[in-house]
């Protein structure tokens, strides 16, 4: 297992690599002379070869590149082009909003395990249906639609959640109090809904496949019970697909945090994202495309260690 | 009556699907004595496997029903015992060992694990020791280094290995009866004889009964006591070992034999394969289900299903072929006419 452990970080460190390369070239792909921008208007072509000079501008890819990377391990992301404030800043102020959402959508992303397992156990019972076609259904409907949809029903009409915002946390991501909870149950429910169907519906589909697995048979044949057969045999062997997709689906969670967090207006990186987006502020676009990244694989990484965990074939392939 | 170990009469089970009804079992009889191994041969979808898997009470329900017959072991009707007393019998007194132990052993359980955890259910030890006895088990069935062998996966194991911790798991509660479904088809021919060898152990261990379900009348010729070959759900043919092979009755039983290769036959001689395909169970003739693959067809064989016939003790033929034509039909095929010859 530790081996394991540290062969996967090795592996972490290559797609960093690989990672900053990709948002620096961001930077350093954008059109127009960042000199000139920098030198400022009307200013002299000696003045601009001297910002040009100063700021290394003129050196080599590598170098830069590795003047960058040198920059961001001192946690120095570069400024806003909008507001001129430090990124790292930004994101500082940003992340807990968005973490709290991811953490909020997984934890109701999990019930779809029990759901999936109830349907599968249950197949073409009346619940079984009922479940898996709405599941089918959310499932189908794009984030931005549902989105509204809450907010326009449980906060419009019903008034019983405030439409945006964020509110204050402790410990750095949990909410402080009641109130600034209600801010976050239409966003998470929004976005963990959604993950809910998809993953009820993987792990309804990985059950009945493990249900009718040759060891199951066995299972039985020694005389287990059926709930020892289900749960001493079934489950850990049906959970182990879903915990990959699941692990997959991270990246398209936070894909959907950067939406839910534009339609309920949450200061999140996602609404950060969507503004410097707007305002062509590239330092800000790259620095929150790395932190999302970061995030990612740091999500990834936890799937991947539990996966070892509770599969022993993954421990030893090499 | 005379009281046998395990006494299976008219055994029907049948799956009723959207299709109809398939007869997979269509009134299936047979008896095993302590230390008496019976052979059940017949092709794919002849029925074998589910007349096991009837007396196990696993057949999925629904489609699936034993709808007729009784099945006495030791005095006591398996049919009319409910779920919680089926699943004490289950791995108990009745234990199974199944044909593909590649995927027959959870891939997530440390295999001393799934030894000892029938040994806690049917022998209430505590979980140590139910460990020891397993890794006890898993020694006698020649696992070597058992100790630590016990606390690995199943995929750290090769085929027959596997086979070995299946029929480990199977004889820890000594049972009365062991069922083998085809325990050698998924392995090497070197592995087979091996694997064979450890079930008969382990039978004269415990003094158990085997059925042995396959479709390989060489490993019935090695191990089996008696034979029932089967067809279509229906049992053609009931003898002893010896009576099976230098005098089988049924056609359908001539025609397996007929496809094995002999070590004695002159090398002209061709393997003769049964033509055609096995019956669809949904539409199985009222009378004998060979009709259409049997060479030597009579009408009344579509008619109705044939009465047993004894024509030796212990040798039962459901036939419509008059008994003395068929010895002459038997005595034209080149598989009975060698070595005589």
């Amino acid at each position: 297992m530790t081996s394991y452990i540290i062969r996967r970080l090795l592996q972490l460190v290559l797609v960093l690599f690989g990672v900053t390369l990709i948002t620096f070239s961001m930077l350093k792909l954008v059109p127009g002379d960042p000199a000139v921008a920098l030198a400022g208007k009307g200013a002299s072509p000696d003045r601009i070869a001297y910002v040009r000079h100063e700021r290394g501008l003129d050196r080599p890819f590598y170098v830069q590149y590795y003047k960058y990377v040198e920059r961001l391990a001192h946690g120095d992301l570069g400024n806003s082009l909008y507001s001129g404030r430090p990124v790292a800043e930004l994101i500082r102020e940003a992340a807990p909003v968005t973490i709290q959402l991811a953490i909020a959508a997984v934890l109701i992303e999990l019930l779809g395990i029990p759901l999936g397992v109830y349907s599968a156990l249950r197949q073409y019972s009346f619940w079984d249906t009922t479940l898996t076609t709405g599941a089918l259904i959310i499932w189908g409907i794009p984030v931005f639609v549902l989105g509204y949809f809450a907010m326009y029903i449980f906060g419009l009409k019903l008034n019983w959640f405030p439409i945006g915002g964020a509110g204050p946390m402790i410990l750095w991501v949990v909410p402080a109090g009641f109130q600034s909870l209600k801010t976050l149950v239409l966003p998470a429910l929004t976005l963990g809904l959604i993950e809910v169907a998809y993953i009820s519906y993987m792990q309804r589909a990985s059950m009945l496949e493990v249900i009718r697995s040759d060891f199951i048979r066995t299972a039985r044949a020694k005389g287990l019970s059926e709930r020892q057969v289900i749960w001493g045999h079934g489950f850990k062997n049906a959970v182990i697909p879903v915990m990959t997709i699941a692990g997959i689906d991270l990246g398209a969670l936070i894909g959907g945090a950067i939406i839910t967090e534009t339609v309920f207006n949450r200061p999140g990186v996602g609404l950060m994202i969507y503004t410097a987006i707007n305002q062509r502020d590239i330092a800000v676009i790259a620095g929150g495309v790395l932190f999302a990244t970061f995030f990612f694989i740091f999500a990834n990484l936890l799937v991947d260690l539990g996966y070892a965990w509770v599969d022993p074939r993954v421990r030893l392939e090499d | 009556m005379a009281d046998h170990l395990l006494d299976v009469k008219d055994l029907s089970t049948y799956f009723f699907t959207h299709a109809g009804v398939v007869k997979a079992v269509n009134g299936v009889s047979f008896t095993l004595e302590r230390n008496e191994t019976i052979g059940i041969v017949g092709e794919s979808g002849s029925g074998k496997t589910v007349a096991a898997m009837s007396l196990l009470g696993l057949i999925p329900d629904p489609p699936g029903k034993v709808v007729g017959g009784t099945l006495m072991l030791d005095q006591r009707d398996l049919r009319t015992l409910s779920d919680e007393e089926m699943r004490a019998v289950r791995g108990n007194d009745i234990a199974m060992i199944f044909q593909d132990p590649m995927t027959s052993l959870n891939p997530v359980m440390k295999v001393g694990k799934q030894v000892a955890e029938a040994i806690v259910l049917h022998q209430k030890k505590s979980n140590s020791e139910a460990r020891r006895m397993a890794i006890a088990a898993l020694a006698r069935v020649g696992i070597p280094d058992a100790p630590r062998r016990a606390e690995q996966y199943p995929f750290e194991f090769s085929g027959g290995m596997r086979q070995r911790v299946m029929i480990a798991m199977a004889v820890s509660s000594n049972p009365d009866v062991l069922i083998a479904d085809e325990p050698t088809t998924a392995l090497d021919v070197t592995i087979q004889a091996q694997i064979i060898d450890v079930i008969r152990e382990m039978q004269f261990e415990f003094n158990s009964g085997v059925i042995l379900i396959t479709h390989d009348l060489g490993v019935i010729a090695e191990i089996a006591d008696k034979v029932m070959v089967m067809y279509g759900g229906r049992t053609v043919e009931y003898a002893p070992i010896d009576e099976i092979f230098y005098n089988a009755h049924h056609p359908y039983t001539w025609g397996l034999l007929s496809s094995l290769p002999r070590l004695d036959a002159s090398k002209k001689v061709r393997l003769t394969p049964i033509e055609g395909q096995p019956p669809n169970l949904l539409f199985l003739p009222e009378g004998c289900p060979f009709v259409g693959r049997c060479p030597h067809e009579l009408p009344q064989c579509r008619g109705e299903w044939p009465a047993e016939e004894t024509v030796a003790p212990a040798h039962g033929v459901h036939c419509w072929i008059p008994v003395d034509q068929r010895l002459a039909l038997r005595a034209e095929l080149p598989h009975f006419k060698e070595p005589a010859a």
